[in-house]
């Protein structure tokens, strides 16, 4: 009894990370939860798959990726831009004073093929390992790191960044992109 | 993109930290109800220690 109060402790420690990764995959809250729960009910059914002190958090958000990917080719809606075409073409300069806000950032990264935006995620957002990541994707350590500088560089031109100027007037976002330029801004 | 490199580093530090405030507000909210009363309805339904791998 204790071991599934411990689990299901450790279960619930882990949705805000399993909601914040749902919502970057599929970019709408309510489908997020419904993967989360999804991701939930998988993994107390497959606990045998389990394997104690590993990874928790790995293992969930691989479930969850599945689930996405499951739930996406039953979709078959358009949301992949392999090519990265369609970014491209909505390439655009951020919308007030030529500087980006979050605001901006949300809807670029939702631009990126999930493929990319994923690995970003999980290496920038959650702070995963490239290996870890590449666990969860089911892929090599060398792929991983190949799309996540690419998905970089796709979201530097889609929010038409070409120099630390264009980050916009925000003082915490200077000082966490230039603390030297920041700093002497300031003084 | 002229001076991609040079600029690499910044862009990197700045979608780091934009990613942790696009989802910070998520990963703040408390758990909604639905997912601890799912857990609780699991745990419940689950009558043995079966399945959880040691």
């Amino acid at each position: 009894m204790a071991a599934r109060d411990k689990l299901k402790d450790d279960l619930v420690r882990a949705i805000p990370s399993l909601r914040a990764f749902a919502l970057s995959l599929c970019g709408n809250p309510e489908r997020a939860d419904d993967l989360v729960q999804e991701t939930l009910m998988k993994a107390w059914a497959n606990l045998a798959s389990f394997v104690e002190g590993t990874n928790l958090s790995a293992w969930l958000f691989t479930i969850l990726r599945n689930a996405f990917y499951s739930d996406f080719r039953k979709r078959r809606r358009e949301i992949e831009d392999a090519d990265g075409q369609m970014a491209g073409r909505l390439a655009s300069m951020p919308a007030q004073n030529g500087h980006m806000d979050l605001q901006d950032f949300r809807a670029a990264l939702m631009q990126l093929p999930i493929s990319q935006r994923e690995v970003l995620v999980l290496i920038g957002g959650s702070g995963m390992s490239y290996e870890e990541v590449a666990a969860i994707c089911n892929c090599a350590v060398g792929t991983v790191k190949s799309r996540v500088n690419r998905a970089r560089n796709r979201l530097a031109q889609i929010l038409a960044v070409n120099s630390t100027d264009d980050f916009g007037p925000d003082a915490v976002v200077q000082a966490t992109i230039e603390p030297t330029l920041a700093s002497s801004r300031n003084a | 993109m002229s001076g991609k490199s040079s600029e690499r580093a910044p862009i990197e530090r700045f979608i780091e930290r934009a990613l942790h405030e696009a989802y910070a507000a998520t990963l703040r909210e408390k758990v909604p109800q639905r997912f601890t009363e799912l857990l609780e309805r699991l745990k419940a339904n689950n009558g043995g220690d079966h399945g959880r791998a040691r």
